[in-house]
């Protein structure tokens, strides 16, 4: 019976800390997700922010960093984590954290705060080709999250409201700030929140699948990163999908896609653990 | 840390090059930066290079207050932001040039020259002042991206020139004289020749200068090409790189990618950029843009010839299938593992990016490429945030191509 290592990661996104407390087992492959925590950067210095997730997760676990983790992991911005053993790339990590929701999977979208990147990965989770949207907020989970003040919604209401649509209306797809006129224009003709909610999933889904294409994507295609939790998002991107009859997208998802990149780099971590063990005991030998 | 000496010679150039255009002593001629300067400049004129002007209204990022000036006067926000930067610069009465060098503004031109060699936007922004100042303005309107240049081609922007004597003569008030102009070019030749050993010193695996140190030592065969001063000033900025390569000195000697960077310089966010490249052991090696002011075809023997055929044959003047060729040459010569598109919102004639050139590219010559959307003067296109994440995701991917390990 392998005897598994934890492994934290720790992902410093444009809106979030997200931290991933993994029991990473070398052999067989089959990690575990033990814990997780989000942090909200908002107005404080993230590296507070880190601190206080990552000490969070520790004591909930009963476990201290210097006894218990073989490897504390970064990514995204590595600089704001202190504590860190080692830092792997954000892409890196997201698509092994894809690789992780969806072993099965051949291209990882990541959905996060500022853009949204599609990724061509092999079976280790190793990027062979990606795409990134292009310079506009319209794309991006931040701009959710200002339509979701706007309309007041909280964030978590935003996927399950979309839901409820029946007759959305797509504003502009173009730009952000377009796009938040076009939705105060809406609200004052009286759609409903729902509809309102719908249609800007729909423009920024569109864009994700005009991503997929450019890429030539395959499938399963893994939806991770914040924007990946929101069931009203991936509803949407699946039905653009099955609107253009050329493309055969098959879309998987997964409540804790926030922490594909905690998770991709917590298990990156384990891996090179294990591989710096082996190259002391050559070493040793 | 590294550093060019030559630095602290190149500001005392650019010092002397502004102030003699302010002194009065000469006529003026205003002209487009790959414009006919060494004709201008063999009457006796004075040159000054509006285009100059609009870069350092982006380097000093005060093209954004000027940029409404000349929006309120029709020009759209979308055109050219040298154009609309230095229009709105003249309009407010106000220019960097006052801080810089002590001028009061742009010298009053005698006579105005452009080529559209580059672009129709010079066109209207010259044709501005001409009216403005009433001055006579000449212009050269070459075929337009050209694969190769052919000879009928090349006679017809000969004629063009030729055409341009007679307004010469009468804003002068000198002849026209076959020898002067021929020394002019033969100077000219002699500084673009250095300039282009200068900017091949880069070749070497460790780099004595890089993209955005072209874009500032570039200052003098810019505007002073076709001078004994630009030809010294590069024969000693040579002399220094050389003397770097032997003692294998670079400005970022432990580089684990090298970068092409393809489009106009984000000249307000040049440093931002070039530590966001350094500290991820990136060096910028090369550039379409600085090497843009290479004319190795000057020739005094043939001197209306050899300018009509260089100018004609700029890199932005040329066909996709050219440019490809060019680009796949460079990334050879200079060891390149990835190329940067910057696709310039106001400078659509030279943004690359547009019509699917990079992938194109990609896919014949393998080298990854990355597009990033900005401005080469109006920096509310540009987005710091969004470039850098696109940038650093970028270099990373190159670098884990090439180690291949994790």
């Amino acid at each position: 019976m392998e005897n598994p290592i934890y492994t934290l990661g720790v992902d410093v996104g444009g809106s979030y800390v997200k931290v991933a407390l993994m029991r990473y087992f070398h052999q067989s492959g089959n990690h575990e997700l033990v814990d997780k925590q989000t942090e909200k950067i908002r107005k404080r210095n993230p590296k507070d922010v880190v601190v206080d997730a990552v000490n969070m997760v520790l004591m909930r676990n009963g476990l201290n960093q210097e006894r218990d983790i073989a490897y504390l992991a970064s990514t995204g911005e590595g600089e704001m984590v202190e504590r860190k053993t080692g830092h792997f790339y954000s892409m890196t990590s997201h698509a092994r954290g894809g690789i992780f929701f969806n072993p099965e999977a051949k291209t990882v979208v990541d959905m996060g705060g500022l853009y949204v990147r599609a990724i061509k990965v092999d079976s280790r989770g190793k990027v062979i080709d990606y795409k990134m949207t292009g310079q506009c907020a319209s794309g991006s989970g931040q701009f959710i999250e200002n339509i979701s003040r706007y309309l007041g919604l909280a964030i978590e209401e935003v996927g399950p409201i979309s839901l409820q649509a029946d007759n959305p209306e797509v504003p502009s797809g173009i730009c952000a700030v377009l796009a938040e006129t076009d939705v105060i224009n809406l609200v004052s003709k009286g759609l409903s929140t729902p509809n309102i909610v719908k249609g800007i999933n729909l423009s920024i889904a569109n864009r994700v699948v005009k991503l997929l294409g450019s890429l030539r994507a395959e499938s399963p295609i893994a939806l991770v990163g914040g924007m990946g939790m929101n069931e009203g998002m991936i509803q949407a991107i699946e039905e653009i999908s099955a609107e253009n009859k050329r493309n055969t997208f098959k879309f998987t998802s997964h409540p804790n896609s926030i922490y594909s990149g905690a998770i991709g780099a917590a298990i990156w971590g384990g891996y090179r653990y294990h591989k710096l063990k082996e190259k002391q005991a050559v070493l040793a030998v | 840390m590294y550093k060019i000496a030559s630095t602290e010679t190149m500001k005392k150039v650019m010092g002397d090059y502004f102030k003699s255009l302010g002194s009065g002593d000469n006529k003026v001629a205003w002209c487009t930066s790959v414009g006919p300067a060494e004709l201008l400049r063999s009457f006796g004129f004075e040159v000054y290079f509006p285009e100059n002007h609009g870069a350092l209204l982006g380097a000093t990022r005060s093209a954004m207050d000027y940029i409404p000036e000349a929006v309120k006067c029709g020009y759209s926000g979308h055109v050219c932001s040298y154009t609309t930067a230095d229009i709105g610069s003249y309009l407010k009465g106000e220019t960097p040039l006052s801080k810089h060098y002590g001028m009061a503004g742009a010298p009053k031109p005698d006579l105005i020259a452009y080529n559209t060699n580059q672009c129709r936007e010079v066109q209207d922004w010259f044709g501005f002042f001409a009216k403005e100042f009433g001055c006579p303005i000449v212009g050269i309107q070459p075929p337009r991206h050209v694969d190769q240049t052919s000879q009928e081609e090349v006679d017809l922007v000969v004629a063009q020139f030729k055409r341009m004597i007679p307004a010469c003569e009468n804003a002068s008030g000198s002849k026209f004289d076959i020898d002067r102009f021929r020394e002019v070019v033969r100077l000219s030749k002699e500084a673009t020749l250095l300039w282009q050993k200068v900017l091949k010193t880069s070749t070497a695996p460790i780099a004595p200068i890089s993209f955005f140190d072209g874009t500032i030592h570039m200052g003098p065969i810019v505007v002073l090409r076709g001078t004994q001063v630009a030809k010294d000033y590069y024969a000693n900025l040579l002399e220094e790189l050389e003397q770097n390569l032997a003692q294998g000195k670079g400005f970022l000697p432990k580089a684990k990618t090298r970068i092409f960077w393809e489009g106009m310089p984000i000249w307000g966010k040049l440093r931002m950029l070039s530590d966001l490249f350094a500290d991820n052991a990136a060096a910028v090696v090369a550039s379409t843009y600085c090497s843009s002011w290479v004319f190795d075809q000057f020739d005094e023997r043939d001197p209306f010839e050899s300018t009509a055929r260089a100018y004609t044959d700029i890199f932005i003047n040329r066909s996709e299938k050219a440019k490809m060729d060019m680009l796949a040459n460079w990334f050879v010569e200079y060891g390149i593992d990835g190329i940067v598109y910057h696709d310039s919102k106001t400078c659509f004639n030279n943004s690359n990016a547009k019509f699917g050139m990079p992938q194109r590219l990609r896919d014949r010559t393998g080298v990854p490429a990355l597009v990033i959307e900005g401005d080469l003067c109006d920096l509310r296109f540009f987005s710091e945030g969004q470039s850098t994440t696109k940038i650093e995701t970028f270099l990373e991917q190159l670098e884990d191509q090439k180690s291949a390990v994790i």
